[in-house]
């Protein structure tokens, strides 16, 4: 397949985490949106990579496109990491204020 | 010979020790220690001037240290030792010292403090003097120039009020004007010449003018600079309106800068550049031209004054314009002559006519208390004594220094020579009118007698011995015609000055010619005295004020046409540059810079509103239009 359709992809599902992030008030899908950002990034990293792998005559390039697969590991490693704290957050605002509204976080100000 | 360093040290000595410790000191150790360090500089003066009289003097010339050098140029501090220069330490140290011990009783009515900050100030401008006419270049005259603007400014407004302080200053910034003018004009003369050295410039046979012919261009341009401060010192023609104002000072401040220092020092620096004048002829009839002048408008305005200490300030201006008459028409000894009989008799004059206004109740008006100074023989007499040698009446000094001058003139221009001799009849005019008035008297019952002046036996010998000197000094220069040989004064400066009296003269002595102008200008003395005399003498008390007299009276209202055409356009000038280039240009700028930050700042906090969908958004944005500078922009 094309590398096309793999960014394609990509850029679609991280405009729809965007999207998500910017419009939606529920701070489980915001943080669900954050997820699909980095998932698309993740994506387009392996897609990438698997394109050069396919490459084999030079050494460099080879070297250099394993690091694209190594990242989207440590990438899904820190989203894991992110939900988890994320997760904990909104929690201990529910148990506060009995919602999820993304809103009662405007008071960054002060 | 060794010793000369010394002559300007004392004085200078003097004034660190008065000024430092004025506090503590009593005012007959500060009046004993002023006046000491001035004799033992005359004392040294007298035996560099036997020295120089030697018929085995050499130019003595001396380098202490570096005053500064960059490039190729080195400019050292030292003196120079000639001819012109002995005469003139002797005559500065000499009346120095006399107004000195003069000021001593004279003074007695101020602090102790005051006394001494007085007399330091005194030998400041003393040690200025020496200095600038000692100087072996010209940065060490420079020095001297300067600091008589500076002990001058101190002088003037040592009594201290509003007005003293105002003139004080305006004189202060009118001198400073002469002396960047001076200074401009030795740096071109170090650019051109790549020295300093008053010997290799101006002396000897291969003086660096001779051999290297200067430019037309920088010859008027440095002779223009030099005239221009040498005006503003001497008060001539457009500044002369200063010196009728140093009568805020004291006395003896008063005789000191309008005998031997300030005033004199203008005409001093023309003769010691005298080459440099003498190499552009036009110059030298600008100074004749701007001489006569100010001697006609002096004499005119000293007629017409009441006030005895103004009228003695503009006998200075108009006495200055003879000898400025004197170097423009190539006389140089004998303006130097005048200079210096000037000098002392002025000195008399106004010393004495300071014990008449202390006499008179500080009136200062000639027509009232003549009486009583008329009593007091310590004071009238040496007054007299100087009205005499000032009024050019033969045969005392004035009139032998006078009649060379117009000798000279007459060989030269016979409108600067009849402009002379109308000035020398003012000149004896207002002489005359200040002795009659006096010999009339005044309703004297308002006044109270508040010092008697017979009592000090030190103010009576100074008066004693300026008398006998304003009167005889000028026997030391005899023109030839009376008796050959016997020009001592003219033959001794003859090695400083031959070198530039060679460009001037342009006629050979004619013997008959001078004897005739001789008995002319002796009858014509004469003849004024005599017709003054009693034209005065008649006078009613009360004249009747024309216009003219008001005009002269105040001056020609020179004080005010320079504030309206000079002084105030300067301020204007200076008021622009405050209140639009620099209140708002510059500052402007600098404080438009903290503006600027403030205001963008108070506009970029909006954007810290703490939503969360806002801080999301602007970063989203931001990330978009980095992704459209990478992609779009540079490639």
């Amino acid at each position: 397949m094309e590398i096309k359709w793999y960014i394609f992809l990509g850029i679609t599902l991280f405009v729809t985490g965007i999207a998500g992030v910017l419009t939606r008030r529920n701070s489980i899908i915001v943080l669900m949106s954050v997820e699909l950002m980095l998932n698309s990034v993740n994506l387009i990293l392996v897609a990438f990579s698997k394109m050069h792998l396919s490459d084999r005559k030079n050494a460099f390039v080879v070297n250099v496109a394993m690091d694209g697969q190594s990242f989207a590991f440590f990438i899904m490693v820190v989203g894991a990491v992110e939900v988890c704290i994320g997760l904990a957050i909104i929690l201990m605002y529910f148990r506060n204020t009995r919602s999820v509204d993304i809103n009662f976080l405007n008071r960054l100000k002060n | 010979m060794n010793t000369i360093y010394l002559i300007p040290l004392f004085p200078f000595l003097a004034f660190l020790f008065n000024n430092l410790l004025r506090k503590r000191l009593p005012k007959f150790v500060s009046s004993f220690v002023g006046s000491i360090a001035v004799l033992i500089s005359f004392g040294i003066s007298a035996m560099v001037f036997n020295a120089v009289g030697s018929p085995q003097f050499q130019l003595f010339e001396t380098s202490y240290f570096n005053l500064f050098s960059f490039d190729n140029y080195t400019i050292d501090f030292g003196y120079r030792i000639d001819q012109l220069t002995s005469v003139l330490i002797l005559a500065v140290t000499g009346i120095g010292f006399l107004i000195q011990i003069f000021s001593g009783p004279f003074m007695n009515g101020e602090s102790k403090e005051r006394f001494a900050i007085f007399s330091a100030f005194l030998n400041l401008l003393i040690t200025s003097m020496l200095l600038f006419v000692m100087g072996s270049n010209l940065m060490v005259m420079f020095f001297g120039w300067a600091g008589m603007s500076l002990a001058t400014f101190f002088l003037m407004g040592f009594k201290k009020n509003d007005n003293n302080t105002k003139s004080a200053t305006k004189l202060f910034l009118l001198n400073l004007a002469g002396d960047m003018a001076l200074l401009l004009g030795i740096i071109w003369i170090l650019t051109d010449y790549h020295t300093l050295s008053v010997s290799k410039l101006f002396y000897g046979g291969n003086a660096l003018f001779l051999t290297l012919t200067p430019s037309e261009g920088f010859l008027t341009g440095v002779s223009i600079l030099f005239l221009f401060s040498a005006l503003i010192k001497s008060a001539q023609f457009p500044f002369f309106f200063w010196v009728s104002e140093t009568v805020t000072s004291p006395v003896p401040a008063t005789a000191l800068i309008q005998s031997v220092t300030v005033v004199s020092a203008g005409a001093i620096l023309l003769i010691r550049c005298s080459l440099l004048f003498s190499l552009s002829p036009t110059m030298l009839t600008f100074t004749a031209a701007i001489g006569s002048i100010t001697l006609i408008l002096g004499a005119l305005i000293a007629l017409n004054q009441n006030d005895i200490k103004k009228l003695l300030a503009f006998s200075t201006v108009s006495q200055l314009g003879f000898v400025f008459i004197g170097i423009g028409v190539g006389a140089f000894s004998q303006a130097l002559l005048f200079a210096i009989i000037h000098a002392v008799s002025k000195t008399l004059l106004i010393l004495s006519a300071g014990i008449f206004v202390q006499v008179s109740g500080r009136t200062k008006d000639i027509r009232k208390s003549g009486t009583i100074f008329r009593k007091l023989k310590a004071g009238f007499i040496p007054f007299l004594a100087g009205c005499v040698a000032l009024g050019c009446i033969p045969p005392f000094s004035g009139f032998i220094a006078i009649n060379e001058i117009l000798n000279a003139a007459f060989a030269k221009n016979i409108f600067i020579y009849l402009i002379s001799i109308s000035g020398l009849i003012l000149t004896v005019a207002y002489l005359i009118r200040i002795v009659a008035l006096f010999f009339k008297g005044g309703n004297e019952k308002e006044i109270e007698i508040r010092y008697n002046a017979n009592s000090s036996s030190t103010i009576v010998m100074t008066f004693f011995i300026l008398a006998i000197l304003a009167l005889s000094i000028g026997w030391i220069n005899i023109p030839e015609v009376i008796k050959p040989g016997t020009n001592y004064f003219s033959s001794f400066l003859e090695p400083v000055l031959s070198v530039s009296e060679k460009f001037v003269k342009t006629k050979s002595k004619n013997v008959g010619e001078e004897k005739i102008l001789l008995l002319i200008s002796a009858i014509i003395v004469l003849a004024s005295v005599i017709f003054s005399w009693f034209y005065f003498r008649k006078q009613k008390g009360q004249e009747k004020k024309s216009r003219f007299s008001t005009l002269l009276n105040n001056a020609f209202y020179a004080n005010r046409i320079w504030d309206a055409f000079v002084l105030r356009p300067v301020k204007k000038t200076s008021q622009f540059f405050e209140k639009t280039i620099d209140l708002k240009i510059i500052e402007g700028s600098v404080n438009g810079v903290g503006k600027a930050v403030i205001y963008s700042s108070r506009q970029f906090r909006l954007l810290q509103s703490g939503q969360l969908g806002s801080y999301v958004l602007l970063m989203v944005l931001g990330t978009v239009l980095f992704f459209v500078i990478y992609l779009f922009v540079l490639q």
